[in-house]
């Protein structure tokens, strides 16, 4: 019972991650009501499954379409989508599978042996810290998608100030809304995410409708990868598996914060940081590894502290409270037979991940070369129900067709929208935990440089700000001796 | 082919059968209630009000107390005030009705909104959870009164963690006022889990607790003190059986009193006829074996009052927060200024950039996903412009609900669908099978699997 489980978990999540305007969060908020009066363990392995399953499908569309299913796979879409156009989407999805799959069984390992002394340093981290780290990341827009640094800042920057209207979280006041009550609530990230990236591909397909055949076909190739080449990304899936651990863990970063920061690490300590974004294979292993190493890690607090990491978390929270039982110090005590069902259906279900992922693989490229005349429509009406869905308003539909053109606009300027993402996600949260800090330093800001955590966060923000401009220099000085 | 066509007209003649049997369903001659009444939640699902409720429409189901189904609804966002603007402004029939709690009354106090309570037809008041001021086990305060003193003495030194506007700010401000001249620094925190890791982490000196958050959170006796919590004061008129040795504010000469019931509204100019079978109802379910174990195991109370006793429990409420509404205080500069300049800024620098880039001789790279031979096939900006168009018009039609959500949708995938072929002949059939099918399919699985309204 409990394996079947695991088994349509996992793939109703795939599903659901990899349609854009469907998410795991509406899928496991929207299944809840139907796991109450079930048993409490078997509903928990449900709701992990279909977690893991959510992260993971999101790089389907990603790759193949350039419409990340999930927040969690934008970046797949910068190695993912182009490798696929040159031909090798077998191969893309492959690596993005594997290395889903090595993430997920890194930060498994994580939440096994490490979940209370690991949770218990997440709570050193004052606002302050908070701040700075989200600063460090919110650095790293300049140094992914795009070509020239000032337009991936005004990318990100614009993403920022478009997170702003609506109820400020730190004063309680609405700004921004021009009087639209509708605003009060801002822009919700979903309509966001599938207007920039939905939509604004759809149209963008529309326009190159009679582009001779479609590009994207799953061949005869390999899927499956040859042990050599576990050997040849070794380090990158290490490391990426880590960091996505270490930036789950704190909450409210998530799955998105994951994937970038180990991105522009892998780019920063690659040889050649040239090649990524133009279909790279160590983009796609540095990214999928890390947004699913993001799920152990996220679970430690959780279990450990009952403090949810990201939207996700807080609806499986909500799921445990329901069945009587709240997270935290006591969870280990009162009932450890839970805290080994979710530990257990994490690893289960990633192993059922990978399965069903490498199985459908072959079904799913062609669901992607069905005529675009019949594909696109139904995707958007899924757009548009899913914005809807969201929270049953359709100021959120017209939100995602308005950010749809925005997107549209932006890309064809040839501004990358990754950065803008980036910022829209991050911009709030760094904006709370400096007001927080404000609020109880009493409006000073010398804690951002007195406090060690936070200084050491702002040092390697500056100093990876920095890094591509010296790069440039010192490539430019061997130019000219040369 | 032949599969496709079979199973696609098998499974339209399904649907379009379903979606029939769904309007000779409803009979609007039959009393009130006659179709599902939508109780709208402020916050998201799983939340504490989201699991209230569910629990009350447990009990509804169980014992059939009224002839239609409750249905959840999950209008999040803005402190509540986006689900409350939606009810206040729902037709008063009776058919979208809110619950909500305390936060009705604090955000028009803190100018979120501009209508309180006065603006709904109050319906009846079920459940309340108590409240209790915690500080890290290891703290110097004693109990709540000394923490006030030391206020006194260091003004805006100690950190109180409370959400500027939500109801427990009302509350700190009240705190402050019960002795004079204590001045908290009040710093915003939502949720217990925030406000419980803050406090571990020594970057908050108290807080307000529910009485079950405060059990769930709290370890077990023997954790090191500087990773548990600890109760100075509970919020009640009198001591908790669950926590007998916390004192309440009163006993510390703070007549600081804080409940937060979850209460039931219905738009302004609901019948009483309606109010009243809705909240008969209500009583009926707080008294419902399941729903009462289900809410003694949430630690809510199970208090229920309606018609004059509950307008007293909300002027009262009323009248302690006002009392305590003071200016907002805020040493928080303005970013949007300077993120706004920030990006003004750059757009210049970018417009500069390209400006340059333009006269210079270099070939600017291809963006992603656009191509730089334009021979081999034709660009069609006029198309994507009018499917875009199309979609406009769908989206207005379905907000004036002009149209049936599965018609709608099917004539709207249907003109994307034809445009995209230029209405060539040999596509008709399979558009029109894939936009019955995807107008009503959408429309099954999210009334019938999921249980959620559409446009």
């Amino acid at each position: 019972m409990g394996l079947m489980l695991i088994i349509v978990g996992t793939a109703l999540g795939i599903f659901v991650g990899a349609v854009p305007g469907l998410t795991g969060t509406m899928l496991i908020a929207l299944i809840l009501p139907l796991t109450y009066g079930a048993d409490p363990l078997l509903s928990m392995t449900f709701l992990i499954s279909i977690y893991v399953g959510a992260v993971s499908g999101g790089m389907i569309t990603a790759t193949l379409l350039r419409m990340p299913g999930t927040p969690a796979s934008i970046v797949t879409t910068l190695d993912g989508y182009p490798m696929a156009k040159q031909g090798q989407p077998g191969r893309a999805l492959g690596l993005g599978v594997m290395s889903s799959f090595v993430g997920g069984l890194v930060s498994w390992t994580f939440l096994v042996l490490l979940t209370s002394p690991i949770a218990k340093l997440s709570s050193k981290f004052g606002p302050f810290e908070y701040f700075s780290l989200v600063m460090m990341a919110l650095v790293l827009i300049a140094t992914i998608g795009g070509k020239s640094l000032p337009r991936s800042l005004f990318s990100g920057f614009l993403g920022i100030f478009l997170s702003m209207p609506g109820i400020n979280a730190a004063t309680g006041a609405a700004r921004l809304t021009f009087g639209i009550t509708d605003m009060n609530n801002g822009f919700q990230l979903l309509p966001v995410l599938i207007g920039l990236f939905a939509v604004n591909q759809i149209l963008r397909d529309i326009i190159n409708l009679e582009e001779k055949g479609n590009p994207i076909e799953l061949g005869s190739e390999r899927v499956l990868l040859k042990v050599r080449d576990f050997g040849h990304f070794f380090w990158n899936l290490l490391r990426s598996s880590v960091i996505g651990t270490w930036i789950g863990i704190l909450p409210g970063i998530g799955a998105n914060i994951g994937s970038v920061t180990a991105y522009s690490v892998a780019r920063s300590v690659s040889k050649e940081p040239e090649k990524f974004g133009t279909g790279h294979e160590h983009g796609i292993v540095a990214a999928e590894a890390a947004n699913n190493a993001t799920i152990g890690g996220a679970l430690i607090p959780l279990i450990a502290m009952g403090l949810p990491g990201s939207v996700m978390e807080a609806v499986l929270l909500g799921a445990l409270v329901i069945h009587g039982l709240q997270p935290g110090p006591r969870l280990f005590e009162e009932s450890p037979s839970m805290v080994y069902t979710i530990m257990g259906a994490m690893f289960l279900a990633n192993i059922a991940m990978a399965i069903i992922m490498l199985c459908s693989m072959r079904f799913l490229a062609k669901v992607t070369r069905l005529p675009r005349p019949y594909l696109l429509p139904v995707i958007l009406c899924f757009c548009v129900v899913g914005s809807f869905a969201l929270s049953n308003r359709l100021f959120d539909v017209w939100v995602m067709l308005g950010f749809g053109l925005l997107g549209f606009l932006l890309e064809a300027r040839k501004i990358p929208l990754a950065p803008f993402v980036i910022g829209f996600v991050l911009g709030p949260i760094a904006e709370k935990n400096l007001s927080l800090g404000l609020q109880s330093s009493n409006g000073s800001f010398a804690p951002i440089v007195t406090g060690k955590i936070s200084l050491l966060f702002l040092t390697v923000a500056l100093f990876m700000l920095l890094l591509p401009l010296i790069r440039q220099a010192m490539s430019k000085q061997k130019g000219g001796a040369a | 082919m032949i599969l496709w066509h079979v199973v696609a007209t098998g499974l339209i003649v399904c649907l379009v059968v379903w979606w029939c049997m769904r309007f000779t369903a409803a009979d609007a001659t039959v009393a009130y209630p006659n179709r599902p009444i939508e109780v709208v939640v402020p916050y998201p699902a799983g939340g504490g009000s989201d699991t209230f409720v569910r629990t009350l429409q447990k009990g509804f189901l169980e014992d059939n107390l009224l002839p239609q189904p409750l249905v959840v609804i999950n209008v999040a966002g803005g402190g509540g005030t986006i689900g409350s603007r939606d009810v206040k402004d729902a037709k008063p029939d009776g058919y979208r009705i809110l619950c909500h709690h305390n936060a009705i009354i604090s955000a028009k106090l803190s100018e979120t909104v501009d209508y309180g309570p006065e603006a709904f037809e109050p319906i009846a008041l079920t459940g309340a959870m108590t409240m209790v001021v915690v500080v890290r086990e290891d703290s110097r305060f004693a109990d709540l009164q000394e923490f006030l003193q030391e206020a006194k003495q260091t003004p805006k030194q100690l950190t109180f963690g409370a959400n500027q506007g939500a109801p427990a700010y009302f509350t700190a401000l009240q705190l402050e006022k019960s002795v004079p001249g204590a001045q908290l620094s009040i710093v915003s925190a939502d949720g217990g889990a925030d406000r419980y890791s803050r406090i571990l982490g020594g970057h908050l000196d108290a807080g307000i607790f529910s009485l079950s958050e405060y059990l769930d959170f709290r370890s077990a006796d023997g954790t090191p003190p500087d990773e548990n919590i600890r109760a100075i004061a509970c919020l009640a008129s009198k001591r908790r059986p669950a926590i007998p040795d916390v004192a309440t504010a009163l006993e510390q000469d703070i007549p600081v009193l804080l409940s937060n019931a979850n209460y039931w509204w219905a738009p302004k100019g609901t019948p009483v006829e309606v109010l009243q079978v809705l909240a008969s109802a209500l009583e009926k379910a707080m008294l419902n074996e399941t729903v009462q174990s289900e809410l003694t195991r949430l630690r809510i109370d199970l208090d229920y009052s309606q018609g004059e006793e509950f307008r007293q429990v909300l002027a009262e409420t009323a009248a302690a927060f006002e009392g305590a509404a003071a200016k907002r205080r805020s040493n928080i500069p303005d970013f949007t200024n300077w993120v706004g300049g920030i990006v003004v800024c750059l757009f210049v620098l970018v417009v500069l950039e390209s400006f340059l880039r333009r006269g210079s001789t270099e070939q600017e790279e291809p963006a992603l996903g656009s191509h730089s031979s334009t021979e081999d096939f034709v660009r069609r900006p006029m198309t994507a412009a009018a499917c875009f168009g199309v979609l406009i018009v769908y989206v207005y039609v379905l907000g004036q609900h002009w149209l049936p959500f599965a018609i709608a949708t099917s004539l709207m995938v249907l003109t994307i669908g034809g445009l995209m072929t230029k209405w060539q002949r040999q596509h008709w059939v399979i558009l029109f099978q894939i936009a019955v099918l995807t107008g009503m399919g959408t429309n099954f699985i999210f009334t019938e699997v999921f249980t959620t309204t559409l446009p």
